[in-house]
């Protein structure tokens, strides 16, 4: 430090300065020796993709989609999850239930604008890149649905070679010949799909394997994964069931894609009847949807406890009643009455809410002398699905279980992410990785989400979008970690839905849903707070009192040789995306 | 060409800073000022000023600003009354002693409680001891030259300038405004340009330690350009006159060759006592008027030679100094400094203390020759201040 060696003595007023100042330029004196903490910038896990079982990095793709970067927002979706113009449709988006922006005006309208990337981008030009070498193995997908596509998809780009075997004459499984054309068009699933045959995966459709087929299997594949699903349906356990008339919900929207296919499968005639669903989950909503646009006359939904403890979407409950189906709440089918073996009415005994059951909803409990009868042409049953046991091969190690056949919430995209672990988990055994340990350093903190790209920057030398002099810390973000002072309270717009009386004349099979319009999805992705990354917002560099932030490609350095720790970037860091540490010694 | 409009005293203000080019206003509201950084808002946002408007939350953060960007180098401006004033009063004394050529417009109002939002000059009078150039205005016209003048003033005198106008009887008051061409005012008062200054390329250290041994040095440096600032200002009212035909002197005497008593005033107090003195006069009294524009520096020597009778001589006897503002446990402060500047004087007049105006009652033409009434009565004041007009 420069000193002087003795004081200035002034001759005259015309020498001195005007006020006390430093003799000439101070930038000897690096005040950063001063620090005893530093700040740093950091990339932290947002809270939606700690929300997301695809492991999605929410914030980067809506990101990339603000920026206009199409390609690059669905190739960063599509290293996590296949089919965004399929989960941008049906996901029932626990991300939004994640979102921090929840708690400042709305969560993100992330399902929506999912949708819209996925139309955006196109589905003609869909065509991805593999990741790894192969290395000569081979897998065997036993079912196309959501858990055995995405098992195809991440296995093929891991380097593996796939043939995948359904019973049914296209591949999607639920996908296809669960979830109805008006909630997901099947051109559109046949376009999503459309990408893994670019990847070589081989299809064997209509192949209707049994027990032993599963077996042989094992002898010419290197693993096997079955994802069959859960596809019986569990019977009422009332007399006269076995009346004509009387079908699983499941099997009622199976006939009706296959009728739409132009297969040769006959679909109950609905036309001017009486059809009544029993259950309260998706299936039987779906189900009665279903009904609804064949030209049921009445469909009723009957549910042995309230509405709320129904397991369906809220929001397709609500789209049911509004489309004209009855709901009738605590009531339980006692015995099905049929006239020449085909049903004509059910007897029905009400209900009412009784201590909680293992599922921790309230038992229903039969009220006695309480029957009352409906009339019905046909009934759709729809208590709950079971894994067909009788499919089920012997256990070895070359079986690999996935999507509903889990123990775990039967959505698709649990479903989606059960395939992506197995994916993960067969590459690290054939490439000799211990799984454990990687999905420790592949995981969402505190969730059982893996993250492919995470996988990817482990175990390959492929590139992804990060800045230098940025480090990677494994917290996720949450509202508290926020400065939310920068933030506004907006509300979130909706995903928009055609009127009622639209979704039935001319067309009922068109889809519900529609993309938003442009400027709506500008403002909604506008929303997106980017939780735990820089977005340049320039705040640190505005407010660092030393001047010492300065711009760099991709976001900012700082100079250390006269920062003092003071702490404000970090503090007025609207999105958490920097930390303070301890000065090394 | 200069052009003629109908302006409010703050408007005034406005047009004077617009046309000065101010870069960095930074303002906190308060009655009666409001108008003058609402008009240079306006301003800013039309592009007919091109300055950066900060908006702070409290005026002691408002003359913060201005500290920060005059030492960068930019040429900057405030405006406030009374309790804001009183506010900023820290930063005063930061603000002279920085050297800093800020100018600030304080609508003369009183000081609280009882609340009086009206024209009395105890606020600006109060922070006397700060260090500041104040500079007292009688008109909406001299409010416009005076806000001109000042940053010339300020920045070639670097000590920090204050115009000070009567709140409602100016601020609020319509009247016909000459506004000079812009560029014509361009040719009066170049662009700001600072010897040292903040800047981060160079980066130093400013207004730091200084202890015993050098602090002294650094007053009187300064004490010596408020003694070389009288006959600075002198020249650049000489250049505006040459420049926009008006004139307005550091003191100015109205009907003083033969005058016995001469009543001293300053603010719009002046234009009433003009008419008083022009009636008196019709009456056979030998009475003259002395304006006041210059508070600091205190002109002691144009006081002495225009009061002080040094010429020799007897020949003013009785000064009366109108005092709108009260400096309690003293008296009037203009009559104060000008006892001070007039001790020792071999024939130095009587001076009386007048205190009236304050919390903005009107001095009317009665007021005024009942002070002069007063000085005729007495012939030597036996008190410190007469306070005039008063109901109880």
């Amino acid at each position: 430090m420069k000193t002087l060696s003795k004081p200035i003595v002034f001759k005259g007023a015309h020498e001195m300065p005007y006020t006390t100042h430093s003799l000439s330029d101070m930038s000897w004196n690096q005040t950063g020796t001063w620090r005893y903490l530093r700040p740093n910038y950091v990339e932290k896990i947002p809270a939606c993709q700690s929300g997301c079982p695809a492991g999605e990095p929410i914030e980067l793709w809506l990101r990339e989609l603000e920026t206009g970067n199409v390609s690059t927002a669905w190739e960063i979706l599509t290293t996590e999850n296949p089919f965004p113009g399929l989960m941008g449709r049906v996901c029932f988006h626990p991300c939004e239930k994640a979102c921090n922006r929840k708690d400042l005006g709305g969560a993100v309208t992330i399902n929506m604008l999912e949708r819209s990337l996925a139309d955006q981008h196109g589905y003609k030009n869909s065509s991805v890149k593999k990741w790894k070498k192969d290395i000569g193995k081979k897998i065997a997908v036993v079912g196309s649905g959501p858990a055995g596509l995405a098992h195809a998809f991440f296995s093929t780009r891991l380097g593996h070679s796939v043939t995948v075997f359904d019973r049914f004459p296209k591949p999607g499984g639920l996908f296809r010949y669960g979830i109805p054309e008006y909630r997901l068009p099947k051109s559109i699933v046949e376009n999503e799909i459309k990408k893994l045959y670019d990847l070589g995966i081989k299809f064997e459709c209509g192949k209707n394997l049994t027990r032993q087929d599963i077996e042989n299997l094992t002898k010419s594949f290197d693993a096997v994964y079955l994802s069959l699903g859960a596809h019986i349906s569990r019977p009422l356990g009332v007399d006269g069931e076995n009346a004509k008339g009387v079908i699983p919900a499941l099997n009622f929207l199976e006939s009706a894609q296959l009728a739409m296919e132009g297969s040769a499968t006959q679909v109950p005639a609905c036309k001017g009847k009486n059809v009544i669903v029993i259950g309260g989950g998706n299936s039987a909503v779906d189900a009665s949807r279903m009904a609804i646009r064949l030209g049921a006359s009445n469909v009723t939904i009957v549910y042995r406890r309230s509405r709320v403890e129904m397991p369906a979407f809220a929001e397709e409950i609500n789209d049911a009643e509004a489309e004209g189906v009855k709901l009738i709440m605590l009531a339980a089918p006692a015995k099905i009455n049929a006239a020449a073996g085909s049903v004509k009415d059910i007897l029905f005994t009400k209900m009412k809410l009784g201590d909680p059951d293992a599922s921790g909803r309230r038992s229903p409990v039969a009220i006695p002398d309480s029957q009352f009868e409906l009339p019905a042409d046909i009934v759709l049953t729809a208590i709950g699905e079971i894994v067909d046991e009788q499919l089920l091969p012997q256990k070895g190690d070359k079986i690999i279980f996935g999507g509903d056949m889990l123990d775990q919430p039967r959505t698709v995209v649990n479903a989606i992410a059960s395939g992506k672990a197995a994916s993960i988990e067969l590459d690290c055994k054939w490439r000799a990785l211990d799984f454990n340990e990687v999905a420790n350093k592949i995981g969402v903190p505190e969730t059982s989400v893996l993250r492919m790209t995470e996988y990817l920057r482990l175990t390959s030398d492929i590139k992804t979008i990060r800045r230098e002099n940025v480090s990677v810390k494994q917290i996720v973000v949450k509202t508290e970690h926020l400065n939310t002072y920068y933030f506004d309270n907006s509300q979130p717009g909706s995903y928009p839905k055609k009127g009622v009386t639209e979704r039935l004349k001319p067309n009922p099979m068109m889809e519900v849903h529609s993309a938003p319009l442009a400027e709506m999805a500008k403002t909604q992705l506008e929303r997106c707070m980017h939780c735990g990354h820089c977005t340049e917002c320039d705040n640190c560099y505005i407010y660092c009192p030393d001047v010492s932030i300065y711009k760099a490609k991709g976001g900012y350095d700082i100079s250390y040789d006269f920062c003092k720790g003071c702490g404000v970037c970090v503090k007025e860091c609207p999105r958490a995306a920097m930390i303070m540490t301890e000065e090394p010694t | 060409m200069s052009h003629k409009e109908v302006l409010m005293g703050n408007h005034a203000t406005s047009w004077g800073v617009k046309l000065s080019r101010a870069q960095v206003i930074s303002a906190y509201p308060i009655t009666p000022q409001t108008q003058v950084v609402e008009e240079l808002s306006e301003m800013c946002a039309n592009g007919a000023l091109d300055a950066k408007f900060i908006k702070v939350e409290s005026e002691h953060s408002a003359m913060a600003c201005l500290i920060g960007a005059s030492q960068s180098g930019a040429r900057t401006f405030t405006a406030t009354s009374s309790q804001g004033l009183a506010l900023m009063h820290e930063l005063l004394f930061y603000a002279a002693y920085a050297r800093l050529p800020i100018v600030m417009t304080d609508v003369n109002r009183a000081m609280a409680p009882g609340w009086n939002i009206w024209s009395d000059q105890t606020d600006s009078l109060a922070q006397r001891d700060t260090g500041w150039i104040q500079l007292y205005c009688e008109t909406n016209q001299e409010v416009l030259d005076t806000t001109v003048m000042a940053f010339k003033f300020a920045e070639r005198i670097k000590l920090p300038v204050m115009v000070v106008y009567d709140a409602f009887f100016l601020s609020h008051t319509y009247e016909a405004v000459d506004i000079p061409d812009q560029k014509d005012v361009d040719k009066f008062l170049p662009p700001y340009k600072a010897d040292i200054k903040l800047d981060i390329e160079t980066p130093r250290s400013f207004n730091s330690l200084n202890p015993p041994v050098n602090y002294t040095e650094f007053r009187y440096t300064m004490e010596d350009a408020h003694h070389k600032a009288k006959k600075v200002y002198d020249e650049i009212a000489d250049d505006f006159y040459n420049n926009f035909g008006r004139r307005h002197n550091a003191i100015t005497s109205y009907n003083c060759e033969d005058a016995e008593t001469v009543i001293v005033t300053s603010g719009t107090i002046t234009g009433t006592a003009r008419v008083v003195i022009d009636n008196l006069r019709k009456q056979g009294e030998k009475v003259g008027l002395v304006k006041m524009k210059m508070f600091r520096p205190f002109p002691v020597e144009t006081v002495r030679e225009t009061l002080g009778n040094i010429a020799g001589g007897n020949k003013i006897k009785k000064i009366a100094v109108f005092d709108r503002n009260i400096s309690h446990g003293l008296g009037g402060i203009w009559a104060s400094e000008i006892r001070n500047a007039l001790y020792g004087l071999d024939h130095a007049p009587q001076v009386y203390g007048l205190i009236s105006g304050l919390g903005g009652r009107d001095v009317v033409p009665e007021t005024i020759v009942e002070g002069y009434k007063l000085t005729k009565e007495h012939a030597r004041p036996e008190k410190n201040a007469y306070w005039l007009n008063v109901k109880i």
